[in-house]
């Protein structure tokens, strides 16, 4: 009877182990000297393996993988107007002072 | 409980006229079946009662202020006071009154009966969702006895953080707390029109009234956290001493203003939006016609509500905000005249070649129509950045908004009451006396708040309690036409009271409207709203043009 | 609409739908919305984080480094396998092992233990130290001692203001996932009393599963908070 999709317990531990590696992985790539590139760089690898973390977490434990389109849409959708939030304060903070346009100003030489 | 009502329902009575034996309003009457009730009928004519106790105490603050601002002097109100009465207007209007006037209450009636369900998906956090609005609502009632709150309903940090003397802490948390109630409705009707519709109801059969609801809903959902999680910052800010928008850390209240338009402008969609789902809806039954263009304005209503989050910075555009986010802002905002100039043309192409009646709905529906353009253009006005800057702060903004809100929503808000007053109570209203009432709300309206435009192009600031002496001639038109609105308002309450005990019973579908809920629903529904099922097999509005009103 | 509610076998529709999977597919899409207005709901935070990282990276720095990332990662694990927990609590749910250790009710006792270590780690090595060193926001201001003394000497761009916004923030965020944390504590208990009430079985495991969903999003939340305020990088 049950409809909903059952996940395993070897899927369950697989992504276990796949979050504790990311997370082990987060942490070298912060701390470790030989890392230690670029704040911006630095930054975008911590996000990318936040985000890798959380769609592992979503796709399994939230059973995101096996769910119906709605849901899918569903998870994206705050995410998104997430993004649209950040995007457009950062348009305004960003750009204060000329700063963001004023590479762009020079090279067309307004 | 419910094997209990089913036995006592008989077959639906085929002759007009008559009410039925047992219906939502009668099948029990007990204080606590209405308190506990999970019908979506009863919870909303709880919100009906609740919202209209709010519109009369919002009310009430602005007709002393108007008073006071009838002369130059501050003579009525002390400058201080003013700013309380001002600010306990906006707060208890829009919290209170606008975000929940037409959602909670027709929204919450209507969409089952529309969709052909026997309640909303989730029955029990509908109720929650007004115990919450009650004890917000509480609050606020609080605040208002307890000295009030003088920073204007937008809550701008660092006035209402580190300067403002009165209670904002209780403002916020009034505030807060509604915004979950407006967050549980919406995730209800948004679960309700994706999973309880009645089978052969598609997506493009669905009547105009509930697409405006889902893009309202989504509004409600994605923007109502953000501006919880904002005001929370302040109140915990306010209660710290410091905090995240404390210019003395650093901080920038610019942010505090992102991210409370980010909410507070889709939210106007969020009041507006369930209005013009009310207007489409009565355009189509009293031109006797199909609604003009279907699928454009459903898709303008999801048009508006995803446009809507991307426009806000035009609230800021002197704040301090960037030039150029200004730029971008201004131009974003131009682009939602689109969907809404869209439902404005499609409106008016639905009465073109129809057989138009003129009853009290339509009369409301048409004044609508005119003074949403009013507002929705003069908004274009003042989403050019140019010309935003000198009329910033001025009673033109004060006018614009409330030719949308008050002209739009309000006048959409009553157009709907009055269309399915008779399948709410099963009761027909006095006709005359609704038709009078609609032309002089009309009037007053446009009294009060057309000499504020002009009394903005001249400059006059708004919120202050005295003003330039060369301003006062308008001032006396405007309160002067206050006094006729407020009139206009209370016409309804009286007629509509005396309708339910006296009025003439209104039959199932008075108004010859199509639709479930007129035409497979008794006046009042009855408490499962169906005896089975409908299925649909037509589209929306299949109007002939020989429908007749049958009162 | 009578039959539908008196079902002889499997789960009990609710008496407004017509099937159960109606029934389950609207809960599921109402907890999904659920999830979704909570993400907003930390949105705005860490929209407020984004902004002020931006305008001060050096304080941003100098209050992540006197942070222990260790405390944290030790934190994380404990978070990460109390979702593992969960998640096999959903599992047993639908295979219908109930009140067994290795069933629903042992699994709500791993995730409420892991939870409250959690919890526990975070209030006796990281918020108290803070409070008891002076690094509170606001008027109790003045960070000393040597876990936190050299906060004192910052006097990059922004200052001693900036560091302030920086553990507000913390404290804000941090504070405000802990609380829903404590919110799944209060709901374990209530699924636990269900659980011996005998409420679950194969066919009705909707509750489990939907906590066990807030129970991840907390989880995922706390994904980001780690690197955020934990992993800040010097800036060149």
């Amino acid at each position: 009877m049950s409809s909903h999709h059952i996940v395993t317990p070897k899927t369950y531990g697989t992504v276990l182990i796949a979050l504790a590696c990311l997370m082990a992985l987060t942490c070298f790539a912060a701390k470790s000297p030989s890392m230690d590139i670029s704040p911006a760089v630095n930054l975008g690898l911590a996000l990318l393996i936040a985000v890798t973390k959380t769609a592992c977490v979503m796709s399994f434990f939230m059973h995101v993988k096996f769910s119906s389109k709605l849901v899918k849409v569903f998870t994206i959708t705050a995410p998104m107007f997430l993004m649209i939030l950040f995007f457009l304060v950062f348009s305004d903070f960003m750009t204060r002072g000329g700063s963001f346009w004023s590479p762009f100003s020079t090279a067309i030489g307004f | 409980m419910a094997e209990r009502v089913i036995e006592h329902i008989k077959d639906f009575p085929e002759r007009d006229y008559e009410a039925p034996e047992v219906h939502y309003l009668n099948w029990a009457g007990t204080v606590k079946s209405w308190l506990f009730t999970v019908d979506h009928k009863r919870i909303a004519i709880l919100y009906l009662i609740s919202i209209s106790v709010f519109f009369l105490v919002g009310g009430l603050f602005a007709a002393i202020f108007r008073l006071e601002l009838l002369t130059p002097e501050g003579d009525v109100l002390q400058a201080d006071t003013y700013n309380k009465f001002f600010t306990l207007h906006g707060v208890v209007m829009i919290f209170f009154f606008l975000i929940p006037s037409v959602p909670a209450t027709l929204g919450n009636f209507l969409i089952p009966l529309m969709i052909g369900a026997r309640d909303v998906a989730f029955p029990r956090l509908n109720l929650l969702s007004w115990y919450i609005y009650i004890i917000g609502g509480t609050l606020a009632v609080i605040l208002t006895f307890t000295g009030g709150v003088d920073t204007g309903w937008t809550f701008y940090s660092p006035l209402s953080t580190s300067y403002a003397n009165t209670n904002v802490f209780l403002a916020v948390s009034a505030a807060f707390i509604t915004g979950f109630s407006s967050i549980l409705t919406g995730l209800n009707f948004l679960v309700t029109i994706h999973k309880m519709r009645a089978p052969g109801l598609t997506w493009f059969r669905l009547p105009l009234f509930i697409w405006a609801h889902y893009a309202t809903s989504v509004i409600q959902i994605l923007g109502t956290p953000v501006v919880a999680i904002t005001l929370f910052l302040i109140g915990v800010e306010r209660i710290w001493g410091v905090g995240i928008f404390d210019p003395g850390l650093g901080g920038d209240p610019i942010l505090f203003q992102h991210l409370f338009w980010f909410y507070s402008h889709p939210a106007v969609y969020i009041m507006i939006l369930p209005g013009m789902g009310v207007i489409s809806e009565v355009m189509s039954c009293f031109s006797r016609n199909r609604v003009f263009g279907y699928e454009m304005i459903a898709f303008s209503s999801m048009g508006i509500a995803i446009i809507g989050f991307i426009v806000w910075g035009h609230h800021m555009f002197i704040s301090g905000q960037s030039m150029y986010a200004g730029m971008v802002f201004s131009f974003l905002t131009m682009l939602v005249a689109v969907p809404s100039a869209i439902k404005i043309f499609n409106w008016t192409g639905t009465m073109y070649k129809g057989n138009v009646v003129w009853e009290t709905p339509m009369i409301y529906a048409i004044g609508f129509m005119g003074l949403f353009a009013i507002g929705g253009g003069t908004g274009l006005y003042l989403g050019n950045m140019g010309l935003d800057v000198p009329l910033h702060d001025t009673y033109f903004v004060v006018s614009h908004f409330h030719y949308v809100m008050v002209g739009g929503m309000v006048m959409a808000y009553l157009c709907g009451l009055h269309f399915w007053w008779p399948k709410m109570t099963g009761k027909m209203y006095p006709r005359v006396a609704a038709n009078i009432s609609a032309i002089v709300i009309f009037v007053g309206f446009n009294f009060t708040f057309f000499p504020q435009f002009m009394l903005g192009w001249l400059g006059m600031p708004r919120r202050y309690h005295s003003y330039h002496p060369d301003f006062q001639v308008l001032n006396i038109f405007s309160t002067a036409g206050a006094t006729v609105l407020g009139i206009g308002f209370m016409i309804p309450v009286f007629y509509f009271i005396w309708s339910i005990f006296k009025g003439k019973p209104a039959g199932s579908n008075p108004w010859g409207a199509r639709g479930l809920e007129w035409e497979k629903c008794t006046s009042p529904p009855d408490p499962h709203n169906f005896k089975e099922i409908p299925i649909v097999t037509e589209e929306a509005y299949a109007y002939t043009g020989e429908e007749t009103i049958s009162v | 609409m009578s039959e539908a509610s008196h079902p002889t076998d499997g789960p009990v529709v609710a008496h407004h739908f017509e099937t159960w999977e109606q029934h389950e597919e609207s809960c599921t899409m109402g907890m999904w919305l659920f999830l979704a207005q909570e993400v907003m709901f930390f949105g705005g935070m860490f929209c407020c984080y984004a902004v002020y990282r931006y305008l001060y990276p050096e304080a941003w720095f100098e209050g992540s480094s006197a942070l222990d990332w260790k405390v944290g990662a030790f934190n994380t694990s404990f978070l990460l396998l109390s979702s593992f927990t969960m998640a096999m609590g959903v599992y047993y749910n639908q295979t219908g092992r109930i009140n067994k250790l290795f069933g629903v009710m042992g699994m709500l006792w791993a995730t409420l233990f892991l939870g409250i270590i959690f919890v526990a780690v975070k209030l006796q090595f990281e918020w108290l130290p803070k409070y008891q060193e002076g690094v509170v926001p606001g008027t109790l201001w003045g960070p000393h001692g040597h876990h936190y003394g050299q906060l004192a000497d910052f006097d990059g761009p922004g200052g001693q203001g900036a560091l302030q916004l920086f553990f507000w923030l913390y404290f804000v965020m941090t504070g405000m996932h802990a609380l829903h944390m404590l919110i799944g504590f209060g709901i374990i208990f209530w699924l636990m009393i269900k659980c011996l009430k005998g409420n679950f079985n194969e066919h009705s495991y909707l509750h489990i599963l939907f906590f066990g969903l807030y129970w991840h999003f907390v989880d995922i939340v706390w994904i980001f908070l780690y690197p955020m305020f934990y992993l800040v990088n010097p800036p060149h």
